[in-house]
């Protein structure tokens, strides 16, 4: 967007916003159900408590024909200014999913009542990330929403009639008075149910083939620093709804049901057409090996497919056909895998859709359901790559190894931190069903930092330090340097994680290699002077030999904790420093040594003296990707070990 | 005038014609040059994701609309982004009429873009829509030239002001620039930031102007407003060559008339603001009398956003003068303002109203005949027979402060007889302070706790005042937390005693926190090393980077005081002390010095600076003076474990 084209944009959104300030008030009347609401008693909330959500209730009618109506209704009280968001409404809708019907109310805690209506909302697609999709929103701002009002709302929405599935969300970040959730359905139907961080509970009958589940009284679902995403912790209910006796269809009452319907979904997708052939060929030539195929391959569609979403119909779950992906040379993560599965077809390699979440820990393999917002590859090689690989041994399709072609900076063999530990659903030819997607083992993430340095006497720290990274920190690191938008950006990058821990940082040069090939290491050689590292106080001189780099895991509070807290990736780190100190000083003391082992991670740090030479290593390791809740405590005094051996200094004694 | 412009823009069909098919024209695709086939890299910008080649901008203000052409160059992967194209327009009033666009890759393969266009929808309210054209172009790769070019029109009856904007989001290679101006009135240019003796020429009718290698605008902490610091050239349209001394003196004059029909005299605010003072007050009691009394009214300016049917149910009436403010109990600031000059002179006190530009927005330009500069205002009192200025309009703001983005900037003040333009004085760091007392004890494990006083002044108390204004009392005291938190070394808890009045003018807000740091300092066999320049609000962290761009701009002159006194843990003796520190420099200064009275180690603390902008050129001195100042915090104290 250019600059004058942003100017006029935002002309044009004050002249909707001023003719959106003209609309006339209408008679406001809120209906019985919110002010039956309005006049109850609540309990008392502990003051940080934003807002309580007094009713939340879906009732979905199933009729004959299949076609299925929900209304969703929400009533909130306010209780802090930082409730006001409560105030909107947003709905999500597109073409399949269309909205029947939108109101709004509120009443004032001096029992002023307000209405308005679908025709007061916006519309808008600026909520998506996608370049264009069907997908489009309505907000619905409600008037008076201010501490002590009861905001509520009631939609009717028609359901997408592709998936007869519903989830039901239960506890939210606010506390719950009253959930409930009615099924409705045509004689012949029948339903069953999954849940998830909830116990089940069997519904009442409240009509002909109609049932009801109710909830009161759901806790506000906590937050705490490094949980998992909410999708892993938040209850709720999956209902399916099918006509009885039917085997196979629109419901998700197995993994196997939702594979058989994705698979559907893609039929004849993957599939190449004479130009991807002949690109295979091009690629592929001269390699006699299938895993050198197999890397070509993979590597032209992660590199040469620019990552574009075009998502229509199907709520953006069907993949556009490989031809139009190949000649477009974009697509979004389903395009990909579908062209890449359509070339490995054509180099006689099998291959998988693998659907997955990118927050760790949302799919649940006792929770069937198309709960996915990401797509990646299992590729069925002939041989099995080494140990440590992302490879998922099938016991009838062999050794999977899973690929992420969108990821730009992860080669094949390895996957995103973020898609390790999770579950996924691997689509087949016959269903579906759910595979643990391994974890990478320690030493698949690497960063080994080596630095020279010499303490001059007027206490500057001058010298050149060498990173290699592999795996994980390898990706990242190329991700921010390909990122940035020039060698300046990168240099001020560079500044900005050194100075975190060295303070002033004169920079003389950084020199950045394996930038490009995702499967070799990636090297960063700088050179740097910290002017003033080493603090002189009377006679001694201070010099702090960890010099670069920060391990530790903050925490700020010493709450009991409710949940596991995510380390992100497992890896191995050490860094060797070899400090030269100044002329006519001598070593008076060292850091202590620290040696720290726990089931999740180790560290280990020494200091040593040869000569002039102040000498520091250190090994970190993180073994597990996920600390459970009881062992955060733990966590807590592994980090502030960690923090005390970065803050120590060596003290140095004038001759 | 709407007929005589549709026989002007009649007689210019032909000419048009002419020149829209010339490279801004929406019908043909220019033969790109050699060298920019060739072109890898930005020269001074290695490593670059893009290259903006060209970009050829006309906009004609006889047949309403523009036609914009860019020409972009991929270099590197990251520089794909950019075939991703989004293009917002409202139909009917912003309208996209034509649209193309085409890839050409290195070896100068062309390929028109012939795929679909999408409108995504931005916005859509009642009967207005706001959308984008969004298409991404194929087979784009690292050296694919991107080129794309469309006309947006807009309705006839508007004249809309023309902004160049010089620098993209990219590096610009070569850019041309054009205007075919409306012919019944006098077309007239500003030009900020651009280079020296360079200035859009006359051709043909229209106006041009081309610019070679210009950087993209790039954001740094502690900037000026990022309008300030763009290239830019603003077109006005004015009537009979009216010079801009001219402007300002006629709209001085219509200002004036509308101010002082506003304000009137009115018998209301005789009785009023013979309430509110005694006849035996000085002036300045006075002032301060009716500056306390308007600002017991309800400022709008607080008044949360609202929607439509709330603002109809308020029924706020409308002040026609300033009676009707003072009846109604409420006005917006301006309105107040007025009210204030209003009561100082019935109160016998010569006092005028002043508009100005708030300068964390923009500056003011004299020669750019635009009153629509000047949002904001203030009054004008003559104390003790020299001119003073107050807001009391501006909510929370203690008498005799001006809120920091109306200091030193461009201000009008309107005359019977036209306008005086002149400069509002700037303030002292006096006007704007932070101060840290602190009563602290350490134990033999290096857990540090006790009280900290601290007391935001001026600029720093108003600050905190409107930002805490929608907050409740919960998220006040939490912000005031997390405020001092920032400050202090990780792991730090902290909690809120108690803290002064959140809805007031006074001067100053003070606030009382228990503290505690667990691990303070590092620790030996036998030491413990420690800094008690324990807050540490990040200036050197703000200018860390080597090279600067931009000048630094802080909102106001401003001071730090710190007073930390520290019991020291029995069984512990100082080795070692800090020597006093000073840094001066023409800006400002920094002194520290520690002390030891028994077991209580003193540290006294205080920086001044005594300016606000500061060119890039001093960016070195400035950096050299925070970090120094960082180095010289960090020294530490050396506490021996042993005997007393």
């Amino acid at each position: 967007m250019t600059p004058p084209s942003v100017l006029r944009f935002l002309r044009a959104l004050a002249l909707v916003c001023s003719l959106a300030a003209c609309v006339p008030a209408a008679s406001a009347a809120a209906p019985d159900w919110v002010r039956a609401l309005a006049r109850a008693s609540l309990p008392a909330y502990p003051a940080e408590t934003r807002a309580v959500v007094l009713l939340k209730e879906e009732t979905v009618v199933v009729r004959e024909n299949g076609d299925v109506q929900t209304v969703h209704r929400r009533a909130v009280k306010i209780l802090r200014p930082q409730g006001e968001s409560e105030g909107a409404v947003v709905v999500f809708f597109d073409n399949d999913t269309k909205l029947n019907s939108l109101k709004a109310w509120s009443i004032t805690s001096q029992g002023q009542e307000y209405e308005v209506k679908e025709k007061d909302a916006i519309e808008t697609a600026l909520l998506q990330d996608s370049l264009y999709e069907d997908t489009r929103s309505k907000v619905l701002r409600i008037p008076a929403a201010v501490p002590g009002s009861i905001v509520a709302y009631e939609y009717e929405q028609k359901d997408r009639a592709a998936m007869y599935q519903h989830l039901w969300w239960l506890d939210e970040d606010l506390p719950v008075v009253s959930a409930r959730y009615t099924l409705q359905m045509p004689p012949g139907w029948e339903y069953s149910t999954v849940w998830r961080n909830q116990a089940g509970q069997a519904p009442a009958q409240t009509g002909p083939n109609q049932w009801t589940w109710q909830f009161q009284s759901l806790p506000a679902r906590e937050h705490e620093a490094g949980m998992p995403n909410w999708r892993a912790v938040a209850s709720r209910m999956a209902v399916n709804f099918y006509p009885a006796g039917q085997p196979r269809g629109k419901a998700q009452r197995s993994w196997d049901e939702v594979g058989v319907w994705y698979a559907g979904l893609t039929a004849g997708r993957a599939e190449a057409n004479p130009e991807i052939r002949a690109k295979v060929q091009e690629l592929t030539a001269g390699k006699s090996e299938t895993l050198d195929k197999v890397k070509a391959l993979a590597a032209f569609v992660q590199a040469g497919i620019r990552y574009v979403a075009v998502e229509i119909g199907v709520g953006g779950y069907q993949p556009h056909p490989a031809s139009s992906t190949f000649a477009a040379r974009y697509g979004d993560c389903k395009d990909k895998v579908t062209l890449l599965r359509a070339m490995l077809s054509e180099a006689g390699v099998p291959s998988y859709y693998v659907l997955v979440h990118s927050a760790r820990g949302a799919v649940s393999p006792q929770f069937p359901s198309m709960g996915f917002d990401h797509m990646i590859a299992a590729v069925a090689l002939p041989q099995r790559l080494p140990d440590g690989f992302a490879v998922y041994e099938h016991p009838k399709l062999g050794s999977l190894t899973l690929f992420d072609p969108t990821d730009r900076s992860t080669p094949f063999g390895w996957l995103p931190d973020n898609e390790q530990a999770g579950h996924a659903l691997l689509v087949t030819p016959s269903g579906g069903e759910t595979i643990q997607v391994p974890v990478a083992p320690p030493n698949m993430n690497r960063l080994l930092r080596e630095g020279r340095f010499e303490v001059q006497q007027d206490g500057t720290l001058a010298g050149s330090v060498k990173e290699l990274r592999w795996g994980q920190p390898a990706t990242d690191q190329r991700q921010l340097w390909n990122e940035a938008a020039d060698a300046a950006e990168r240099r001020k990058r560079l500044e900005s994680t050194l100075s975190s821990t060295v303070g002033t940082v004169l920079l003389e040069s950084a020199v950045a290699e394996g930038l490009t090939a995702t499967d070799g290491v990636f090297q960063l050689s700088y050179k740097l002077a910290a002017p003033a590292y080493a603090k002189r106080t009377g006679p001694l001189l201070l010099i702090r030999p960890r010099v670069i780099g920060s391990k530790a895991t903050t925490l700020n509070d010493q709450k009991p904790r409710k949940y596991p807290l995510d380390l992100g990736s497992t890896g191995f780190q050490t860094d060797v420093y070899e400090i030269t100190i100044p002329s006519g000083y001598v070593v008076d003391e060292l850091p202590p040594n620290v040696d720290a082992v726990y089931p999740f991670a180790e560290y280990h740090s020494k200091s040593t003296v040869e000569g002039k030479v102040l000498r520091y290593q250190r090994e970190y390791q993180v073994k597990q990707v996920e600390v459970p809740a009881e062992q955060v405590p733990d966590l807590r005094k592994f980090s502030s070990r960690i923090l005390a051996d970065e803050a120590n200094s060596a003290v140095l004694k004038r001759q | 005038m709407r007929s005589l412009r549709a026989t002007l823009c009649g007689l210019c069909v032909l000419l048009a014609v002419c020149l829209f098919a010339a490279p801004g024209s929406a019908q043909s695709w220019a033969t790109i040059p050699a060298d920019e086939l060739k072109l890898t890299s930005v020269p001074g910008f290695p490593g670059a994701s893009a290259i903006l080649l060209f970009r050829d901008s006309f906009t004609d203000n006889v047949d309403d609309f523009e036609n914009e052409h860019f020409r972009i160059k991929v270099l590197t992967d990251a520089g794909k982004k950019f075939a991703d194209v989004e293009i917002p327009f409202v139909r009917e009033a912003l309208d996209i009429t034509t649209l193309k666009a085409r890839t050409v890759q290195p070896d100068g393969t062309a390929k028109e873009y012939n795929g679909k266009i999408f409108d995504k929808m931005i916005v859509k309210r009642g009967g207005v829509k706001v959308q984008a054209k969004v298409f991404a172009l194929p087979d784009v790769q690292v050296g694919t030239i991107i080129e794309y070019k469309y006309r947006r029109r807009w309705p006839a009856t508007e004249l809309p002001a023309t902004r160049w904007r010089l620098q993209h989001e990219l590096f610009t290679r070569r850019a041309h620039f054009s205007i075919r101006p409306y012919p019944e009135l006098s077309l007239a240019w500003v030009l900020v930031r651009l280079p020296p003796g360079s200035i859009p020429k006359e051709k043909f009718g229209r106006l041009e102007y081309d610019i070679e290698n210009v950087a993209s605008l790039q954001a740094e902490d502690h900037m000026p407003p990022e309008d300030e610091e763009s290239m830019r050239i603003d077109f006005f349209y004015r009537r009979n060559e009216e010079t801009a001394e001219k402007y300002w003196k006629n709209t001085g004059k219509k200002i004036y008339d509308i101010y002082e029909d506003f304000i009137g005299k009115r018998k209301g605010i005789q009785t009023a603001a013979a309430r509110m003072v005694a006849a035996d007050d000085d002036p300045e009691k006075k002032l301060q009398k009716i500056y306390a009394e308007v600002q017991k009214l309800r400022n709008l300016s607080l008044r949360r956003e609202m929607t439509e049917k709330e603002e109809a149910r308020e029924k706020l009436k409308d002040a026609q003068n300033v009676e009707d403010v003072l009846k109604n109990g409420y006005g917006y600031p301006r309105d107040l303002n007025l009210l204030f000059v209003a009561l100082a002179r019935a109160a016998g006190l010569e006092a005028w109203m002043v508009r100005l530009v708030e300068r964390n927005e923009a500056f003011f330009h004299a020669n750019v005949p635009d009153a629509g500069q000047f949002t904001s205002s203030l009054v004008g009192v003559t104390i003790d027979g020299k001119p003073a200025y107050l807001d009391p309009g501006y909510a929370f703001c203690p008498y005799g402060l001006i809120p920091w983005q109306k200091t030193d900037v461009g201000a009008l003040r309107p005359l019977r007889d036209g306008a005086e333009i002149f400069q509002m004085p700037s303030a002292d760091q006096r006007a704007s302070f932070v101060t840290r007392q602190a009563s602290l004890q350490l134990d033999e494990n290096g857990l540090l706790r006790g009280t900290v006083q601290l007391t935001f002044g001026g600029q720093e108390a108003l600050r905190v005042r409107r930002d805490a204004w929608f907050s409740d009392d919960t998220a006040r005291r939490k912000d005031l937390e997390d405020n001092l938190k920032g400050w202090l070394s990780q792991g730090a808890t902290v909690k809120l005693a108690n803290v002064g009045n959140w809805e007031s003018s006074e001067f100053t807000l003070g606030a009382k926190f228990e503290i505690e740091i667990p691990g303070f300092g590092t620790a030996t066999g036998r030491r413990r090393f420690a800094s008690l320049a324990l807050f540490d609000p990040g200036y050197a962290r703000a200018f860390r980077h080597a090279n600067r761009i931009h000048p630094v701009y802080f909102d106001s002159a401003f001071g730090e005081q710190d007073d930390i006194a520290l019991t020291l843990p029995a069984g512990y003796r100082m080795e070692s002390l800090p020597q006093p520190r000073k840094i001066q420099a023409p800006f400002g200064t920094f002194e520290r010095a520690y002390k030891l009275d028994n077991n209580v180690l003193r540290l006294q603390r205080v920086l001044t600076i005594t300016g606000y902008f500061f060119p890039v050129e001093h960016y070195p001195v400035i950096q050299r003076f925070f970090n120094t100042m960082k180095t010289q915090d960090e020294e530490p104290v050396v506490l021996q474990a042993g005997a007393n």
